[in-house]
């Protein structure tokens, strides 16, 4: 049983949904603290300048929410679904692969923030024909440690017995420990994807909507799909 | 005192991320052992019907061929196609191959397309049907007219657009306008695939007669010969770079949208030229930026020393029209005069440089330059 577990990032780069596709349990660990300048309530988008970006932000309040479990956080202004759905029509309404459908999910309004990411993460692995079981660590109903220990706690109590981890997180997993507790540890061998952007220039890890827009679901998905992973030593 | 660098009047654009997924995908391709008819054809074909809006495309290996093609299938063999003068030759001549005649039609010197009222006075009882050339990416402002001419006379009209990738008309795309569309992807195109060209169509047998004619005739599943057919394929090098080329082609039509733009504000300050007017329900690719010298000005010289004081290339579109070359005129005995819009006018009309890669100071030098020039080719 393969777990992988991540934050509700809001419209997360393809390489959260690489992570998802892999794994038999995806967990949404939505009761991490909620950090500003993350990419839990914004993401990254292209225009038309060379290599230029802009950021989608979903408004929180200001330091209100810093540090409290990501499910108490609320969005501020609920003109802003609305407003981001526009945003995608105005710059991508000429990309290949546009529809209107995803705009229209993006700009659909919800209370709370886990929700409104959740509900947007959910829609993209259902095109994406990707089918692990999503798990909510806020009803796991058990305690949570911290780092490494956070993580085999949440594997446990889904009987995992492989975690799928992102590369980044090398430095800081205690790998010991999950030989400990007999969890095989996997690191997913994600490359950033290379494709044609409609906008001018190349910008790696923006949103998947830049990819969506520009590939494809369906060659996006084949794409994701491919995404292998290195197992760190059998238990 | 260093020299200028040269600004040439069309070239392809491929920025570096570009290059870096195209030869990622020809070095994929390249090992696959599939180079012809594979799957990048296909998707190639896929993506530019649904970027046009038709129900098929069919990948072939010129602008040219795929107008034969389309030629044939129509079987215009003794009979009579109506084909504006103002068009590259090819489009004529490939009336011809086709086993038909290229009937000349004058344009409209508002827009330098065909003109539909001189085209309907040509209208036979052998004339099968219309070509409509969108000319330098301008969609044919009365392509309306032109379908209700070929409705009325149970004819086929055929889009060269050549010039006029994504260009639009009230929000519908060149190649979707009349019942066969065609595109050319020379390099010197608002987008490029090498070389290669498209058809595009709703006509379910047009496209598979299309893809039958491309490849020697053979249809695939008899595994006979049914037509006459040519080696007409496109490779899958060249859809590996049509495709990733058609997917920044709207950020390339912004691009020379823009110029366009900052071309007609500077023209207007510089007495004797002029740019063409683009109504409001049209989006132009701008292939190519017409701009029209009055009488005052010689346009030849006003060419020449931009080539030679500034180092800036120009073009044409299109002089001498199709009447007008050797070979149309020993084949259907044409004489000046026989289409005096598009004489008057053609020979007036300078392109100016028009490609992705033009900055703004490229832009402004242009103007300079054209100034300067327009003044010393004053004829007093």
């Amino acid at each position: 049983m393969k777990i992988a577990i991540h934050q509700p990032n809001y419209l997360p780069y393809p390489g959260f949904f690489a992570k998802a596709g892999l794994c038999d349990k995806f967990v949404i660990y939505d009761t991490a603290q909620f950090t500003r300048g993350d990419f839990i309530n914004r993401n990254r988008i292209r225009t038309f300048s060379f290599n230029g970006t802009m950021w989608l932000t979903l408004p929180v309040g200001k330091k209100k929410y810093e540090g409290v479990p990501i499910t108490e956080v609320k969005i501020k202004d609920e003109a802003i679904f609305g407003e981001h759905g526009k945003t995608l029509k105005m710059m991508y309404s000429r990309a290949l692969y546009y529809n209107q459908e995803v705009c229209d999910v993006v700009g659909t309004a919800h209370e709370s923030l886990a929700e409104h990411n959740t509900f947007l993460i959910q829609y993209i692995l259902q095109k994406l024909d990707m089918k692990p079981l999503v798990v909510h660590s806020s009803e796991l109903n058990i305690s949570i440690g911290h780092g490494t220990s956070g993580i085999i706690d949440i594997v446990k109590a889904l009987n995992g017995t492989e975690y799928i981890s992102g590369l980044g997180a090398k430095t800081y997993l205690e790998e010991e420990r999950f030989k400990e507790e007999s969890i095989a540890l996997s690191y997913i061998a994600y490359e950033p994807l290379r494709y044609t952007q409609m906008h001018p220039g190349f910008v790696e890890n923006t949103s998947i909507i830049d990819a969506i827009f520009n590939v494809g679901w369906s060659e996006l998905e084949k794409a994701l799909k491919n995404t292998e992973i290195q197992r760190q030593g059998e238990v | 005192m260093q020299k200028e660098k040269e600004i040439v009047s069309a070239r392809p654009f491929f920025d570096n991320a570009a290059i870096r997924n195209i030869l990622a995908d020809v070095k994929k391709t390249l090992k696959s052992g599939l180079l012809t008819e594979g799957p990048y054809v296909k998707k190639f074909e896929e993506e530019f019907a649904r970027y046009v809006g038709t129900k098929e495309a069919v990948a072939v290996n010129s602008g040219t061929c795929s107008l034969e093609i389309a030629f044939r299938y129509f079987g215009i063999r003794g009979g009579e196609v109506v084909v504006p003068t103002n068009t590259f030759i090819a489009s004529g001549n490939t009336v011809l191959f086709a086993g038909g005649k290229p009937v000349l039609a004058d344009i409209k010197e508002e827009t330098l397309c065909i003109d539909p009222d001189d085209a309907q006075k040509r209208i036979t009882s052998k004339t099968r049907g219309i070509m409509v050339v969108h000319i330098a990416g301008l969609v044919c402002p009365e392509i309306n007219q032109l379908r209700e001419i070929c409705h009325d006379h149970k004819l086929f009209l055929m889009e060269d657009a050549a010039h006029a990738h994504g260009a639009m008309i009230d929000g519908k795309k060149a190649g979707s306008l009349g019942d066969v569309g065609s595109f050319s992807f020379f390099p010197t195109k608002v987008m490029t695939s090498c070389e290669g060209g498209m058809i595009t169509t709703d006509d379910h047998k047009l496209a598979h007669m299309a893809r039958i004619i491309r490849a020697h005739g053979m249809d695939k599943e008899l595994g006979q010969a049914v037509r006459l057919g040519y080696n007409w394929r496109m490779h899958e090098l060249s859809a590996v770079v049509g495709l990733h080329q058609l997917r920044q082609l709207e950020s390339f039509i912004k691009k020379r949208g823009e110029i366009a733009k900052k071309y007609e504000i500077g023209l207007k300050k510089i007495d004797g030229v002029k740019s063409f007017f683009t109504p409001s329900n049209i989006r132009h690719s701008y292939y190519k930026f017409p701009m029209y010298v009055e009488n005052e000005i010689d346009p030849g010289k006003l060419a020449a020393f931009l080539k030679s004081d500034f180092h800036i290339s120009t073009g044409n579109i299109y002089y001498p029209p199709c009447h007008l070359h050797p070979l149309y005129k020993e084949l259907f005995k044409y004489k000046e005069g026989d289409l005096p819009v598009s004489e008057r006018v053609l020979k007036r009309v300078i392109a100016l440089p028009m490609h992705v890669l033009l900055t703004t100071s490229d832009v402004d030098r242009v103007l300079k330059a054209l100034k300067i020039s327009a003044e010393k080719a004053h004829i007093s």
